[in-house]
């Protein structure tokens, strides 16, 4: 069976999607064959960086109107990976949003059910990777996705608020979940790049720290840096996270 | 030690500790055949009419609020889909009949159903579309 890895953090903002688009792509670059599904269903984005807006949507399997492989994407040819490359997109269309905000615990547990329905398909179809794009904090789609993974990565500014936050959700949400756990520091002083890979917060290792950089928001709007820049900072230091998910690959 | 004696002489306290474990399993053994077959114990008929019985299943926020041994044994069942007590002590490790008192209690909380298949007892969470 393939690895699903979850890319969470506390707050919004701290580079989860970009960071997932990017491990997603460079899995699939090296031939892994990858999906990548975006969980963030209450403000979906990959449909826009894909520019796709298909017929149907994750928000419709996890209804259960259709089944896991009809909401899937082949993308491989469109950047030209040795791997497969799949994505399963939510709906950003408002009242899509509006009806997954409504939904209520009973929902959430069959959508939960559903996933791991997903997941067990997901991989009989010869995937290696499946990469999670959450939503920040403690929301239930973020929560159950965290369910379902093998590996949660926590994305972390270099802030207090950041830090003090992500200590409660790896004591009482990844910890209790029995989940294995990574750190990635983001947009951090390009003075701590020495740190990466040495330091431990929380007892988790932090496996990267990617320093703040001015052009990866232009870079990374309508094409992967991954894949444009392979000797950019950020691409070299997503490469050192697909290192950490490959061991993993290895052993399950 | 003269707790139990049979006619002839005492028992060993291993002996009366294996006769123990006999008699545990043989009452386990017969309240599993009153588990009806195929059918879910915990269906409850809500008074409001059969259509939308009360909440049952387990979502993930109720999964994170249970003790840590329910929670284990709930999250191995999530993993397994369905199984019988036998299976979820196998991936747990821990022994048989204390993985099957946690998975009834999960059943008296109505986050799992119980069912029977022949002599086998399955577990499975609530909702899950094998039950049917
Ligand atoms: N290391 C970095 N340096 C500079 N900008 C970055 C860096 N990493 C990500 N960004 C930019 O920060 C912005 C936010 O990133 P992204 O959308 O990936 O965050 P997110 O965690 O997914 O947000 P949300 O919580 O809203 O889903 C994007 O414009 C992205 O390009
Ligand atoms: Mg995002």
């Amino acid at each position: 069976m393939g690895v699903t890895v979850a890319v969470h953090s506390s707050k919004g903002g701290t580079g989860k999607t970009c960071i997932s688009v990017n491990l997603a792509a460079l899995l699939a670059l090296e031939g892994y064959n990858v999906c990548l599904l975006d969980m963030d269903l209450k403000a979906p984005c990959l449909c826009t960086f894909f520019n796709r807006y298909p017929k149907w949507w994750l928000n419709e399997y996890l209804d259960g109107k259709c089944d896991i492989d009809s909401i899937l994407y082949d993308i491989t040819s469109q950047f030209g990976t040795k791997g497969r490359f799949f994505i399963g997109l939510s709906n950003l269309d408002i009242a899509a949003v509006r009806q997954i905000s409504n939904m209520d615990r009973k929902w959430q547990a069959k959508a939960l059910k559903l996933l791991l329905e997903a997941k067990r398909s997901i991989f009989m179809n010869g995937v290696d990777v499946l990469i999670l794009d959450t939503g920040p904090g403690v929301e239930f789609e973020s929560v159950n996705a965290i369910a379902i993974a093998d590996l949660v990565l926590s994305v972390i500014k270099p802030n207090k608020i950041s830090y003090v936050c992500t200590e409660q959700l790896v004591k009482g949400v990844y910890m209790t979940l029995e989940k294995k756990c990574y750190l990635v520091e983001n947009m951090c002083h390009m003075l701590s790049i020495d740190m990466s890979g040495k330091k431990e917060v929380f007892g988790l290792p932090v496996i990267a720290s990617i320093p703040c950089i001015c052009d990866i928001p232009m870079k990374n709007d309508t094409s992967i840096i991954g894949l444009t820049d392979p000797d950019h900072r950020f691409t070299v230091s997503i490469k050192r996270i697909c290192r950490t998910i490959e061991e993993h690959i290895g052993k399950k | 030690m003269t707790i139990m004696r049979n006619d002839q002489d005492q028992m060993s306290e291993k002996e009366i500790l294996q006769r123990i474990l006999e008699i545990l399993v043989s009452i386990d053994q017969k309240i599993d055949r009153l588990v009806p077959k195929g059918i879910s114990l915990n269906r409850t008929t809500s008074l409001e009419g059969e259509k939308e019985g009360p909440y049952t299943g387990l979502d993930v926020m109720t999964l994170l609020s249970l003790p840590e041994h329910l929670r284990t044994t709930a999250t191995i069942l999530f993993e397994l889909g369905t199984a019988t007590a036998e299976d979820v002590s196998r991936a747990t490790l821990k022994e048989r009949a204390v993985e099957s008192g946690y998975l009834n209690q999960l059943v008296r909380m109505g986050h799992v159903t119980k069912y029977r298949t022949g002599r086998k007892v399955y577990f499975c969470i609530s909702g899950n579309k094998k039950t049917d």
